[in-house]
């Protein structure tokens, strides 16, 4: 498994369902910090409405990390 | 024009029995106007070592696109995506891929142009979409790869850790 499959199990796990869009690879804060737009919404013209500023408390990259170690 | 009466059976050698100035009008040189269906541009851009991966159920943008602008409004745009590989993860049902212009869905409003569905074989196959567009416009268009995810897993765009991809657009005459 590579490491951004881990990353994608890791997060739906702990928060399912949740919207986001990866850029590159997540293996350090500071990518989780920067490569990653949250879906917030959808504009009429279907494109997701994003931002760079996660809206989901619960997801931290300490969270996120756990759970990519057990895998 | 110039021309050379010809023999019986004579074919014509452009070279030697031919003289005079083809008529701009006829694509001679220094035409400015063509047949229909002449190509008259082509604009070409290509990712390399690209993953882009989504869990969005809506579209987002990917980070191949070009930008062309039209010499007639009643020009076509015909644009090929191809090659990379398009991966969709067990806990996703497909992927759905699309073209739009500026803020237009070129494709269908919720599947876009092209799909790619879940195997157990964890399929990754080459990118492949291609749309004729009219945009009757002579001002500056960008054309940008939008892909979702249908069914709440993830889904990878774009080459992975090799390959190309490659958009093209080709603007045709009227």
């Amino acid at each position: 498994m590579t490491n951004i499959e881990k990353f994608w199990k890791a997060i739906l796990i702990v928060k399912p369902n949740t919207q986001l869009t990866v850029h590159g690879n997540i293996t350090s804060e500071e990518d989780f910090n920067n490569n990653i737009k949250w879906s917030t919404g959808v504009a009429e013209n279907g494109i997701a409405i994003t931002t760079t500023t996660n809206p989901h408390s619960e997801i931290t990259w300490t969270a996120v990390k756990a759970e990519m170690d057990k895998l | 024009m110039a021309l050379t009466r010809l023999g019986l059976n004579q074919s014509i050698n452009l070279a030697s029995n031919v003289t005079g100035t083809l008529a701009t009008g006829n694509g001679g040189t220094g035409a400015t106007s063509f047949a229909p269906g002449k190509i008259l541009q082509t604009v070409t851009s290509t990712i390399t070592n690209s993953t882009e991966s989504t869990t969005s159920a809506s579209f987002v943008a990917s980070s191949l696109q070009l930008n062309i602008t039209p010499s007639a409004t009643s020009s076509k745009i015909l644009i090929f995506v191809i090659g990379g590989q398009a991966y969709v993860d067990a806990n996703a049902e497909r992927m759905h891929t699309t073209i739009y212009r500026d803020s237009t869905n070129l494709g269908d409003s919720s599947r876009g142009l092209a799909n790619y569905s879940t195997n157990s074989a964890k399929p990754s196959v080459p990118h492949s979409m291609l749309v004729e567009d009219s945009p009757s416009s002579t001002s500056q268009i960008n054309y940008r790869c939008y892909y979702d995810s249908d069914g709440g897993g993830s889904v990878y765009w774009g080459t992975g850790s090799m390959g190309k991809m490659t958009m093209t657009a080709l603007e045709i005459g009227a």
